[in-house]
Formats: structure tokens, sequence, C-alpha cells
């Protein structure tokens, strides 16, 4: 089953491919994604995504991203919502 | 004293100093120039290793010795690229380490330059947090950060990347540097009460002890809960020496390589009491049938590890101290599982009478052990020796045990156990490698011939690459592939080409007189121990098994008595 992960980060080098790749590594696909900026410090990524495994978590997926630094929010939906991934 | 105008590599310099580092890792090269040409001077101490992977495991070990942030540094391209590996040591190990890399100007940056390699992006999955520096005068806000991070919450390895151009430029107003020390949050009292509910429901606890303890700094409170309720333990390989490993409920190292009596009080608790450990799969066995029968209260400082591989009934986040000070279950009778535990310890306690009038490993790292005092420090290498030295030893605190755990990196020993001794040159630290392990950073032998650094060195030498040969044997039908070392040099004159004083034993019953030659000796010194190439490490938990599935080999009428 897919979900969609909504992060904001700090609107800084290197933020994008720290979170993508980590997602990649702890096992999960990354479908689709979407882009957006909040304010001239954050940026808003809309991920959908889709364990490997039975193995892998949301949760604890959401705790391996809230760990990295510049990370200020981390929500899953079972489904995007286009406000949220527009703001 | 800083100019009015200091370039970068001034600030980086200085900022070094404001943090309070005294030693420094390093290699230098074209991309890191500026730093080492204000290094001159600086009054900071550089220790110019012959690898930059030396530097990273140096650094390393300096911070899991002293519980200070280690420093290391090389030039961009291979200088930064050798140190991956020592980076991804303390990442999987959770040891603080500041790295700095010199990079490209930033003109050349994405053109292919000469030496130019993304480090930032190599090193993105093993460090916490790492920086390209684009503006020299962000260089002390951003160092300081850099050492609050790697210090911070579960420690780890950060990167800084300091362009040529940006090290050499000079700064008008520059950032400060700022170390704010952080309040940790505490486990909640409902968690606590929780978990003090588990205990006393409990007829069968069981403390399983992870290096987050020592990191923590715990280990006095893990001590004091052990003692207090009167629970049996068992140790992580980075775990032990939390409790001391001659303390009477403590059952040994748990998981592939552990004890029987530690791995059997696992499979037979009824609660098992995590502290700073993270279910590695080394120490689990097979997962799904780890403590089966247990309830788990997990306490951590990171959010990400609780219940990422086993569920956590309680867990217990944040500052670990003050929970495991308040807890004060009133316990059930346990009794009987203490003396059942303490009944395996000694039923399945190591044996030393092995046969034969060769050398016998663990008897040689029992015997140093005992002679080199409970405060010596002991930095492995990785493989057989590893695990006899984290069987065969014992540990009366966890930094006396300098072991790549997470990431078990071969030519970890001889370049840590001299960061261990120039942390703490007043101890005895000894490293034990093998010869597969010794000769992966070998070069670091003209190190302590430089520095005259005292480190005490034991090669285990069974000409070949001994874990993999054991795994063939018992897993591969015996197809011995690519494991053979016989044509080895000859270490002792190695070692003496280096400067290094070094002699060799072959027999038992030159072990007593050969450890006691090592220890007394004053200056760097290499024992070359040849020993049985076919010797195994016991007990043993085949890959994919339950840790009930142990498999051990005795010997009841030893040929001949040790």
């Amino acid at each position: 089953m897919t979900q969609w992960i909504h992060i904001e980060i700090d609107h800084a080098e290197g933020s994008l491919i720290r979170v993508l790749g980590l997602i990649e590594r702890r096992g999960f696909y990354i479908r689709g994604l979407s882009l957006s900026t909040k304010d001239e410090t954050v940026r808003c990524l809309s991920i959908e995504i889709k364990p490997r495994d039975e193995g892998r978590t949301i949760a604890t997926l959401k705790l391996q991203i809230d760990r990295l630094y510049g990370i200020k929010r981390v929500d899953d939906f079972a489904k995007p919502s286009l406000s949220d991934s527009a703001r | 004293m800083l100019s009015n105008r200091p370039t970068g590599a001034q600030l980086v310099i200085s900022t070094l100093k404001a943090m309070g580092v005294e030693v420094v890792f390093g290699y230098p090269g074209g991309a890191i120039m500026p730093i080492y040409d204000a290094l001159t001077g600086s009054g900071l101490t550089h220790i110019l290793v012959r690898h930059e992977q030396g530097a990273a495991f140096s650094a390393d070990a300096y911070a899991r010795a002293s519980g200070r942030v280690g420093v290391c540094m090389a030039t961009s391209g291979p200088g930064a690229t050798n140190l991956i590996t020592g980076i991804a040591n303390a990442y999987l190990d959770s040891v603080p380490l500041v790295c700095i890399t010199g990079q490209v100007s930033t003109p050349l940056l994405g053109t292919d330059g000469f030496q130019e390699v993304d480090i930032i992006g190599l090193t993105l999955p093993i460090v916490k947090h790492s920086w390209l520096v684009r503006d020299p005068a962000q260089i002390p806000a951003i160092l300081s950060q850099a050492f609050q991070i790697a210090s911070e919450g579960k420690p780890g390895p950060v990167l800084v990347d300091i362009p040529k151009d940006v090290a050499s430029a000079f700064v008008e107003t520059s950032s400060e540097a700022h170390f704010v020390s952080i309040n940790l949050a505490e486990p909640s009292l409902e968690a606590i009460e929780a978990a003090q509910n588990l205990f006393e429901n409990s007829q069968k606890p069981l403390l399983y002890v992870g290096g987050g303890a020592e990191m923590a700094g715990a280990a006095l409170e893990v001590q004091d809960l052990a003692h207090r309720l009167g629970i049996p333990s068992v140790a992580s390989l980075k775990g032990l020496g939390v409790i001391p490993t001659d303390n009477e409920l403590h059952l040994g190292m748990l998981g592939m390589h552990g004890t029987r009596a530690a791995n059997m009080a696992v499979q037979e608790a009824d609660l098992l009491v995590a502290i700073g450990a993270r279910f590695d799969d080394r120490a689990t066995g097979k997962l799904s049938t780890f403590a089966q029968n247990a309830k788990i209260i997990h306490f951590d400082i990171d959010p990400a590890e609780i219940s990422k591989l086993r569920h956590a009934d309680v867990a217990l986040l944040g500052d670990m101290k003050p929970a495991l000070k308040a807890l004060n279950p009133q316990m059930k009778d346990i009794s009987q599982w203490v003396q059942k535990c303490q009944s395996a310890r000694w039923a399945h306690r190591f044996r030393y009478n092995a046969p034969g009038k060769g050398v016998y490993a663990p008897a040689l790292l029992k015997s140093l052990s005992e002679k080199a005092g409970k405060d010596f420090i002991v930095a492995c290498d990785v493989g057989q020796h590893q695990m006899w030295v984290a069987q065969h030893c014992e540990f009366h605190h966890a930094r006396q045990h300098l072991t790549s755990g997470g990431s078990g990196s071969m030519g970890y020993g001889l370049p840590a156990g001299l960061g261990a001794k120039l942390a703490l040159p007043e101890r005895q630290v000894v490293t034990v490698s093998g010869d597969g392990s010794f000769m992966m950073n070998i070069q670091e032998m003209a190190t302590l011939k430089r520095y005259a650094i005292a480190l005490k060195i034991i090669v285990l030498d069974n000409s070949s690459l001994g874990l993999v040969r054991q795994w063939q044997e018992l897993f591969y039908n015996e197809n011995y592939s690519e494991i053979d070392l016989s044509d080895n040099p000859d270490f002792v004159e190695v070692a003496k080409a280096f400067g290094i004083s070094a002699f060799r034993i072959t027999h038992r019953h030159e072990v007593e007189g050969g450890i006691d030659r090592l220890l007394a000796a004053e200056g760097p010194t290499l024992m070359h121990v040849l020993i049985n190439p076919k010797e195994n490490v016991w007990p043993l938990v085949p890959p994919g098994k339950s840790n009930a599935e142990m498999i051990e080999e005795r010997w009841d009428d030893p040929m001949d008595s040790y």
C-alpha cells in the first residue's frame, strides 16, 4: 500500500537529497513527489512511498526522517492533500 | 592571536581551539593546504598518520577512550574518500567525530576538477550532518555547531567540507562560535510507572545493556539498578564493562558469540530491559525467536531506535539517568531465577585447558587481562581475536574496550590503540590484532615510532582470515576460498624495520613471560604470537538461527593440561 509523507525542511543546500536518500536507504520506494516553498526558509515535500517489504514501517521512517537536522515537521497521510503539498 | 582579517583557515584553527580541541589526526594535501598553513604554531597537536583511514580510526578511539569529540582532517578527493570507512565506523558505533575535509575551490565544484570528489554526497548515509562551507565568515558558527551535533543526543560523526578558496579568503566580520549545552528530555512519569509495573509483575527479569548506557554517562546508575533489584544482566559487544564483567550477576555477552548462560537467560526471561541497546542482528540472532517470552522495556536517547526491530512495551526516552534512579519497584521473589542464571554462568564458564602445547589464544587473553590491571585499555581489530577479547578479558568500564562493533572494520586496532594512548597516555593500552587485520593499517607503526607512542601490540597470527575460514568450515562445506595468509611477512622484522621493538612467541610455556615482557616494555612494542590456524571461536550461533541453537566445542578430557 502506498502512503504519502509530508515533510517541511530548511531551505538548505543538500536538504532534499538528504531526505530522499534516507527514504530509499531505509527500504521504501519513492513513487512520486511534489515540492513547494512555504517561505524563504522552508520547503515542503509531499512524497508517495511504498515499503519494499513488510518489515518497514512508516512510524519508524518518520522518526528517522525527524532525526535529520533541518526537519521542521513530518506527517503521514493515506492520500495527499493538495492544500498540504502546496502550502 | 588572530589578525583583524583572519582567513577562513585561521578561523578553522581558532574555532577548534575554542572548542577545547588539543589533538587532531590528519594528513595534508592540495586542497587543505591553507588549513595546514594556519596550523603551524597554533598550539594544536597534529598527529601525522600515514593513511587517512588511520586518522579517522585514531580520532574515533581518542573519542571513545576519553569521552571527548575526536577530530580528523584530510584533503579533497582520495584524502576524503580514505576517511570514509572511519566515518562509517563512527556512525555505526555512535562515536562523536568532527571530520574536516579540504575541497577544490568553489568555481571548480562540479567540473570534475583535480581531486574533486563530492564527499558530502558520498557520506550522506553515514553522518549525522554535514556542511559544504561557502562563506568563510560562517566557519566559527558551522564548526561549533558541528561539535554540538556530533556530541549531543545519540553521538556520531559530522563532516565539514571547506573549499580551498573559502579557506584562503580573508574575513572582515566572522560569525561566532556557539556551543549550547542542551537539557535532555527526561522519560515521562507515566512511562516510569509503566516500567515499574512490568518489573513488579516479572519473575524472570533480565537487563540487556548496550553501549548507549556508557555514552549516556549512566554506568553507575545501571550498576546501582542491577544491584538494588538483584537482577541478572547480559551485555552487547559494546555494552561490556558497563556492569563489570566479573560481577556475579553478569552473565556475559549475548548473541552470535555470546555465552550460553547469557543467551539462554534471554530466551527464558519474562522481562528484558534494554538499556542503550539497539537489538542488532549479531545480538538477537533470528529476531522472531529472540526473547519470545519477554516483555520489553527500552531505555534510549533516540526515538528512532524504539520499536525499530522489536516492539517495546514501555519506552523510556531521553536522559536515562534520572529514570534509572527513579525506578524502585517492589520485586517478587526472583531468587530461583537468579540462582538458575548463576548456576548456568558457572556450568557454562569458559575452559582454558585446551589440548596441545601451542598458544591457546583465549587463555593468553585471559592472562593479559589479569596482568594488565583493571584499567587497561584494549583496542581490537576485527575477527576471531576480537570475539576472544570480548569473551575472555574482564572489563570494569565500557571505555576500556575499543572495538569496531557495528561496522566490523578490519584495520581499526592499530590506529585505535594509537588514538587511545594519546588520549590517556598514563594508561596501559594494548592493541590486539590478527594477521589479516594488522596488515590493513600496518603503516601506522610509523606513527607510533615518530611520536614515541608506547602502545603495546599483540598480533595473533593464524596465517589466515580466521573467522572467514571458520564460517567456510562450518557453513560452506570446508570450501576454503581465499583465506590463506601463510605468506605473511615476518611481523617481527617488519616491526623492527619501523623502529618498533618486537619479539615472537610460539609455545604455550612462553605466554606468561611474553605478556610480562610486553607490558613492562617502555616504548611501542609488538608481540607476535603464532596460534593454531584451526582454532575456532566458540560458542557460535549459526547465521539466521535462534540464539537458543548455539553450538560449542568442549573438551572434557584434554590430551594434556594447560
